[in-house]
This record gives C-alpha cells, structure tokens and sequence, in this order.
C-alpha cells in the first residue's frame, strides 16, 4: 500500500462546502486537469444515478465531494448529497451508491414542504470528537506523546492520514447528526442545534469548531435566524441572531472570512438596532459588528475574498447592480457607501441574481463571477460577448484598480441560458449549468474563464430540468442534480 | 573463500563476455531442493523433481513433524519462504526468521541441526519495536537464497534487517565472508533473493525506514552493489524479482507519481539488465489505466512468472486490481508500452478494494504432459468470471488457474479450474501434478471501520485464523487433501516449499510443520 496520501483538503477532489470554502468563492484551486485547452473531446458525460424519486426543489443544495477516503471495501472519492431525508454517498469515479443514510423525524409544522437535509464535510483539520462523552464520564485518557519514528493509528506514516472524519447532516428537526463520513456509519448521537424544527435550513458553514446555519422563509416555527453552535463545548451552546420579520436569503448558508460571519439579510429598512442588507457578525456569540444597507434582495450568500491586501465582499446591490464592499467598514460611517458598485447590469425583472464567484488566473488578475437569470441591461458594454442571452447568462468582471479605487470592470458575457446555477471556476474554466425549466431541460456549459467562450455544451444526455442546483467540481468532475433526483456527473474522466 | 570468489567472479565476467541476454539459465539439478522463493528465478513455482507425491497418494499426506522455534515476531512477520538443500548426508530446510535468526532443521526429522543470529552490521543500533505498523515492520523481510547445486561452492545468502547480507555456510550456518552493506540503510524492506550468473538481486518496496524503491544488484565476484535510479513506487512483489532465462530481470512497481520520462514507472511491469555493474531499464509496460490503479491504490505487486513459450520468454503479472497481464518478452507493451500481448477482463476485485481482494505476492506456471502451459495465481475474494471447473463460491478467496492459449494467433490466459475457498491463499506451488496451496489465514484488512485509521499488527493478528494446507488436482483443482485443524496458527507472506515428499512451511506462532509422504 503506497503513503502518498495527500494532505486532506489539499486534494483536488475536495468540495466540503457549498461554492468549495466558508468564503463561498466557487473555486476549485486544486484543479489541474481541467483547463482551456483540455476540455475540446475529453470533457463529457460520464455517468449519472437516480438518489430519489423527486428531488425536493424548496432549497438550494449541491453536492459536496470528499476524496481518498479509507473503509473496509478500500479507497473511495465520494460525492454525497443530502435529500429529503436520506444522505447518499455515492462513488465519484464509478456512480455506484457506497452508502446511504436514512433519518427518522417528523416533518417540519411549516408549509414550506420538505427541504434537503443540510449536509457538511468535516473541514480536514479538527472535530472535538471528545466533547460529545456521556455526561458523567471522563475523558479518555491522552496516549503517550510518540516516540521518533512511532505512529499512531491513523496518522501520517505508511498508511497516510486515515482517521475518520465527519459529515455533519441537519434533520428537519433541528437535530446536528455526525456520520463517519467513509461509511455513513453514526459516531455519536445527534445534539439538537436548532431549538425548534427548521423548516428550511439552508446551506451550513463552519470556521475551526463553530458550525452555522440559517433558517429563513417563515417556514416551520423556527424563526428567521442565523445559528451558531460551539462543537468544542461539551455543552454545545447555541447562539443566533434573529431577523425578526426579514427573511433570509441566504441560499448557501452564511459567508465566513475572518471569524466574521456576513449574512446577507435582504433589503428591508436597517436600523442600528435590526440591521439588515449586509450584516457582519462575531463569529461564535453572532453579535453584531457593522453592516450596510440597502442590498440588493437577491437569494445568494456574499462571496468574501482578497485583493491587493484588501478584504472584500461581493454582493448584490440595488436595482440590479452589483457591489464590493471592504471587510473593514462595510458601508463606511454611513453604513451606506459601498466601495464600489456597478450600474444596473441586468434587467430589472423578479430575480436578477443567481449566485457569485471569485478567483484568479495565473497573471494575478482577480476575477468576480454571476449568473443572471434574467436579459443583461443593454447599458452595459461587454468586450466579449458570446451572444444574445435572451434568458439570462453568466457575466464576468474583473477587479481593477482606477484613479485609486477598487472598481468591477465588465469582461465577458456568455451565452443565453435558462435560470443559471451560481458559477463555479476551475483552472480557468467556468462551470456553468443552465438549469431550465419545466419547457427545457438543463444544459451543461464550460466557459473559457478569460473570455466566456463556449468550450463545451451538454447533448441530450440531461433528460429534465435542474432547480435551485449547485455544481460542484473536483478532480476533473463536475456534479449535480436535477429536478428528478439524479446526480449527474460530467468531466474528464479515466480509463478503469 | 577468496580463491573461490575469484572463481565465481570469474565466471560472472565470463558470461558477462558472452552476453548475459543470450545466455541460458542453468536449471536445479534433477535433486529435490527447493533453493530459492518460488524455486528458481523465473518464480514459477514448480517443482520438477517431485517424484513421492502424486495425484495418486496426495490423500496420504499427513503431518511427518513440527518443530517450535524460538522466533521473536515482528508485526505479523515470522518466517520467510523455507529452502531446502541436501548437505552431505542431511537434507535441510532453511528459514529464515524475522529477527534475523536462521534455523536449519534436519527435514526428515524435524530436529534442529544448526541456528545462527545474525549479527547487528549496521552503523546505527537496532531501534527497540517491531517498527511502523503492519507495513514497514523492523523484520527480516526476503526470503534467502542458496547456490543451486552444481555450481560450484555452495553458499547460504541472507539479507538481514540491518540491510547487511551475509553469507553463510548452509551446511553449519558459519559466515564464509564479512557482510556486505546493500540496502543504504537499516530497515528497508526487501524482498526474495534472486540468485543468477553469481549475482544476488533483490528489491525493495514501502520505501520503509527510508531506503529507496529500487532494484538492487549484489556482485559477488567484486563485492560491488548496485541499484537502479530513478527510485520508484513501492516494488514489492514477495518473491522478489523474477530472472527470465535471458538473464532479463523482472518485476512489478506499486503506485507512486507516474513520468516515464523522468523513468518514475509506477504501476509498471519493468524489465531491466545487469552488466558491467550496471543496472539499464530495458523494457516496461503500463496498463493503460494506470491513473486509475494509483488513484484506487491497486497496486501492480505481484513478483511476475516468467515461462518459455513461443520460443522466447512470456512473463504473467497483476495486482491488487484483480487482472492478469501477459506480456511477450520481445516487447513488454509495443511501441506505446501500454500494449500487452494480452490483458484480460477484471478477473477479481470488482469492489475497487485495495486490502483484500485482487492478487498479492507471486505467482506460479507449469506445462502439463500434454504440453498445455498454465499460469496460476493466489486471488482474493470472489471472482468476476467463470472458471470451470470451480468448487463454490469463494468470498475469501482461493488459487485461480489459467490455459495459455492462442486466439487469432494472439496468445491469451484462458480462466480455467478455480479451487475452494480459502482464506489469504498463499501463493501456488505446483509438484508432479499436485498443486499446493496454503490457506495463509492471514486477515489483511487495513482500514478499521468501526475505530477509524488503520488497524494495527495487534488487531490484524486477533483477527487470523489457523493456516491450511490443501493438496489440489493440477488439472482440475479437485481437493485431494486438507490438513484440516492440524496447524494452529496463520501466517504473513512465508510461503511454503515442496521437496523430496515435504511440504514445508512455518507459522506466525514460530513452528515449523512439516507434511508429506515418507518416501
């Protein structure tokens, strides 16, 4: 057996958080096979499996990846995602089900319908297993310190870092359950999280032992709040900051940088007391620290990340439009100044907004990422656009620096697409799945990321439409759901 | 003894002269020895002077005798594969231990004649453990080799765990010479001695202790070690590397980075020649899903068999994937080196498991009175085609049988008998129409479901079961004995040997056992 496992969350399958990182920046850094040139002939559709019967279509959710994994039956690349209320497992190479895991609770009092079961994979560094002893009971004693040369199951030498690692599931009852993530196996028993069932919980997050979450639409009896809760307390204390009447639109959780937390809060009237738009909160105790108002109302987390020593955010702005704001004073001492912010870019239209991402290329130049759901305001010019996008598209800008100010400069619009799903980028290609609707199904898309070129498009190989999807990308592969509960995967794949 | 060294030095010069590719390998002479891994170097596993047991007896095996030894285990590691040499008027069977003691033991009596520790050579002291889990244990880990007999002087090699081999004396155990240093350092792991045209090869495999990956060549005549370079993916087939009968020396490389250009082969067969002191990578072949091989950890591992067909050397391997390749010596894998002669369907191993399916250790070959030439292989786990005969399903595993066959004048492996279930089959030993094969009961899971990690040597021992011998029909895989409850012990890699009536094989609990027909 060779000892050449990569270090976790290193490895280029990795996708443990909806949009790849607490950040939500969308962006597979470990990717290498993917790129511009790679994908004419070997990108293509690979396999795909029916999860559930339906897919429940009242939550956003993507799937998450976990790489060079260890059980009995030896190595496996997950994909796993949540349904309604089983977590599946399923082998990323091969399509073939490795576990699944069924959850028993009552359906949320809400009218909402049912959402997906809130899924995160442990972040490679830590889990206080410890803290969740029977009360009562002490801890296990320490294991003498090594001598050189010595190993310890499941560390480093030989066999590589096997230990276990988890896969934290929210039920619908507001339960926090933590499975064996190579087996699906329980470690330990659920802890309540969310006092009352959740109604919709939206994507989790987590920075070191904090995990996240966010329950919003007045679904359920559990109120509009985001949710922390402390996994190295024995006690696991829980704190959240309530919305009151705003509803969160917060798809894919909460946006951590910095042991802060920012919420997107939507666009209601912000008052010092309940401050919404873009609100920046204390990581463990949710209190607040600054915000900026108004945002826009679209459903998306802000993506958070650095340029030129300075840390952003990218939001959704008013009327269409979008903005940066600087982590250090989100709105200036106004809470309303934005550091930079787009004309209208789209079209003002029920949703303009699909979802964000952030990365750079190889020259240095960062790149803000969007997919529009809607038709592109004609104000706008576009050095390269791929055409009429009657439907929506995704829009690229690049972040420049113009008579000393941080500015989104247009780059490239694509092609039209059907309800877009929030972009991913991966070695300089996009991600980007037309989602359709019930008149067409879904299509798959990959982008040049400098030009918004189309490098490739999906046949007939999607037979329905996808809804409220995240792609997730890794290795080579990318991963999604459709409205029918199939996983989908499409890549690069390798001769087995 | 220098004198004598010069003599075979100069014989390794001569035929170094002569060209080593061209020169036919000298076959043991017609006794019944066994005395080296797998019986000679082309790792076969065929006993050609088998004359007691046949397919007519073999149901009168019994157990002759059993010896305990005072061998200290390390990890799950006892013994290695035993030899067996006659010596004046005492046949011997020689096995080496995994704390580096040798035991010579009188084969017809089961009594002690001779037992040797080897001395500590290495500059470093010997760490106390048994090393870094189930894997780099600090173990004698290759399995010795004796001059064949009628070449001259006959000397016992024995690459102890300090990476020193010494060189004994097989009829009293005394050092004939002062050790020779050729592992770099301490606690490599190597595997079977292959001893040709008086040069001592092995290989090494886990990069353990810190010792590279590679091919070693030990020149007895000048006392000179090579190794080949780049180093590579862990090599580790256990009977070490396999000699065709052009002195080509072969073997198989486990996963690590993959650049043919830089020469890092892994998940490769690899074919190499040794002259003027010289190692030079001749030939290789890379299955063609080798990303996926390294991605899933099913390593190429298994010691290739080399047999004369066609009139040129063909040479079978495979690995924890579960598939068998069979490559023409001519041109391992074509111009692109990814094209075998043949490489047939997922033999085994549907599930993708690294741990306990697929093939590990070497394999064997023989070609029956009607000249038919077959390959055999210890397998893992259920197998994914049809053999006919077969007895059973096999969820543990068992011995899998294959016909060289020829197809549109293409050579194949066609599946043939498949045996019973076992438990961890050890690699097959074939004698006069009698296949022996051990059921090892080794448990080789690796990945603990239920504590995370890796399981340790501790709980993989808790988790064995007692070895057993089988004796099977050579043409149809019929059971024609089972030593049944008779061994109480499994054991790791250590092999057995068939000689003179004697199937010889020692446990993880230190016995030795000893079971055959008395001449």
């Amino acid at each position: 057996m060779l000892g050449l496992a990569a270090a976790r969350g290193q490895a280029p399958g990795n996708w443990p958080i909806a949009h790849n990182d607490a950040a939500h920046s969308g962006w597979q850094k470990a990717e290498t096979k993917l790129s511009p040139d790679s994908i004419a002939g070997q990108f293509k559709f690979l396999w795909k499996i029916q999860l559930e019967k339906a897919k429940t279509t009242a939550a956003f959710s993507e799937p998450l990846l976990a790489p060079r994994l260890i059980n009995a039956q030896g190595f496996k690349d997950l994909v796993i995602w949540g349904g309604k209320d089983t977590v599946y497992a399923v082998d990323s190479e091969l399509g073939t089900m490795v576990w699944e895991k069924h959850y028993d609770f009552a359906p949320s009092p809400g009218s909402c319908g049912a959402s997906p079961l809130a899924i995160l994979v442990e972040p490679p560094h830590v889990i206080n297993f410890g803290a969740r002893r029977p009360a009562g009971t002490l801890p296990p004693a320490q294991p003498p310190p090594l001598t050189a040369g010595a190993r310890r199951l499941g560390g480093a030498a030989g066999g590589g870092g096997f230990g276990f690692r988890g896969l934290y599931v929210v039920t619908g009852d507001g339960s926090l359950h933590e499975q064996v993530l190579s087996t699906g196996a329980d470690f330990a028993s659920p802890v309540k999280f969310l006092p009352v069932p959740a109604g919709l919980s939206n994507g989790l997050n987590i920075a070191g032992d904090v995990l996240y979450g966010v329950t919003n639409h007045g679904c359920g009896i559990t109120p509009d709040a985001l949710w922390a809760i402390d996994l190295a307390s024995p006690d696991y204390p829980v704190s959240s900051y309530l919305t009151k009447t705003v509803s969160l639109p917060a798809s894919m959780g909460v946006t951590l940088a910095d042991g802060v937390a920012y919420l997107h809060t939507g666009s209601a009237t912000a008052t010092v007391a309940d401050p919404n738009g873009i609100v920046a909160l204390s990581g463990k105790d949710l209190k607040v620290k600054d915000w900026y108002t108004p945002a826009g109302k679209e459903d998306l987390a802000p993506v958070a990340f650095t340029y030129k020593q300075k840390e952003l955010l990218a939001a959704p702005g008013k009327d269409g439009s979008l903005m940066l704001l600087d982590t250090k004073s989100l709105g200036g001492t106004d809470h309303h100044t934005p550091l930079f912010q787009t004309t209208s870019i789209v079209k003002a239209t029920r949703k303009v907004w699909g979802g964000m991402a952030n990365w750079q290329d190889g020259d240095g130049t960062s790149w803000l990422l969007a997919s529009v759901p809607a038709p592109l305001a004609a104000e706008t010019k576009w050095p390269a656009n791929n055409g009429e996008a009657p439907h929506g598209s995704i829009v690229a800008f690049k972040l420049a620096e113009q008579d000393g100010k941080t500015v989104l400069v247009p780059a490239w619009s694509s092609r039209d697409m059907v309800n877009p799903a929030p972009p991913v980028v991966a070695n300089g290609v996009v991600i980007a799945l037309s989602e359709g609707d019930k008149k067409a199904p879904a299509k798959l898309y990959v982008l040049d990321g400098k030009t918004g070129k189309e490098l490739y498009a999906s046949g007939s190989e999607i037979t329905t439409y996808a809804q409220m999807s995240g792609v997730s990308v890794g290795d080579a592969h990318a991963f999604f759901t459709t409205h029918d509960g199939t996983l989908y995967c499409f890549g690069i794949g390798m001769l087995h | 003894m220098r004198r004598l060294i010069f003599a075979r030095g100069t014989l390794s010069l001569l035929s170094i002269l002569a060209g080593c590719a061209s020169a036919a390998m000298a076959q043991p002479a017609p006794s019944p020895e066994w005395t080296t891994d797998s019986f000679n170097p082309q790792r076969d596993g065929w006993q050609r002077h088998e004359t007691t047991i046949s397919t007519a007896n073999a149901h009168e095996l019994r157990l002759l005798w059993k010896t305990k030894t005072d061998n200290k285990t390390m990890g799950m590691q006892s013994f290695r594969e035993p030899l067996v040499i006659a010596t004046g008027t005492k046949t011997l069977a020689i096995l080496a231990g995994s704390s580096n003691d040798v035991y010579a033991i009188d084969a017809d009596t089961g009594t002690m004649v001779w037992q040797k520790k080897l001395k500590w050579s290495a500059a470093t002291p010997p760490e106390p453990g048994e090393g870094r889990g189930f894997i780099c244990t600090n173990a004698l880990s290759a399995t010795p080799v004796v001059t064949p007999a009628g070449e001259g002087e006959r000397f016992l090699y024995v690459l102890a765990s300090d990476g020193y081999l010494h060189i004994l004396n097989p009829g009293n155990g005394e050092e004939k010479d002062a050790p020779v240093e050729v592992l770099s350092k301490a606690y490599g792991k190597a595997y079977g001695l292959n001893l040709v045209h008086d040069v001592v090869y092995t290989i090494t495999g886990q990069g353990c202790a810190g010792v590279p990956n590679a091919l070693y060549a030990y020149n007895t005549a000048n006392r000179k070690v090579t190794s080949s370079s780049p180093p590579q993916g862990g090599l580790w087939g256990v009977a070490g590397p396999a000699i065709g009968n052009d002195g080509t020396i072969y073997f198989e490389s486990g996963d690590h980075p993959y650049d043919a250009k830089a020469g890092l082969l892994s998940t490769s067969f690899q074919a190499y020649t040794f002259s003027q002191d010289t190692l030079t990578l001749k030939d290789y072949y890379t299955p063609p899903n080798y990303e996926w091989l390294t991605k899933r950890d099913l390593d190429m591992d298994t010691t290739p068999v080399v047999f004369p067909y066609l009139g040129r050397d063909f040479i079978v391997g495979g690995g924890k994937e579960g598939r068998f390749f069979l490559l023409d010596s001519k041109s391992l894998g074509g111009a692109d080196h990814e094209t075998a002669a043949f490489r047939s369907e997922l033999i085994s191993n549907t599930n993708m498991n690294f741990q306990t399916q697929g093939t590990w250790g070497s394999l064997a070959a023989w070609k029956d009175a009607s000249g038919t030439q077959w390959v055999l292989a210890p397998n893992g786990g259920p197998t994914a085609v049809k053999f006919q005969p077969n007895y059973g399903p096999t969820p543990n595993g068992g011995i899998v049988t294959f016909k060289v066959e020829e197809k549109n004048g293409q050579p194949l492996l066609a599946p043939a008998w498949q045996s019973h279930d076992m438990v961890t089959a050890e690699p097959p030993v074939i004698a006069n129409g009698v296949v022996f094969a051990l059921a090892g009961g080794e448990f080789t899971g690796q990945a603990n479901d239920s504590e995370g990690g890796l399981f340790t040597p501790e709980q993989r021992i808790q988790r064995s079961v007692p070895a057993k011998l089988y004796a099977l029909d050579a043409l149809t895989g019929k059971e024609l004995y089972s030593s049944g409850d008779q061994i109480s012990s499994f054991l790791h890699q250590s092999g057995l040997a068939v000689a003179g009536g004697r199937v010889i094989f020692g446990t993880f609990d230190g016995t030795i056992y000893c079971f055959g027909i008395k001449p």
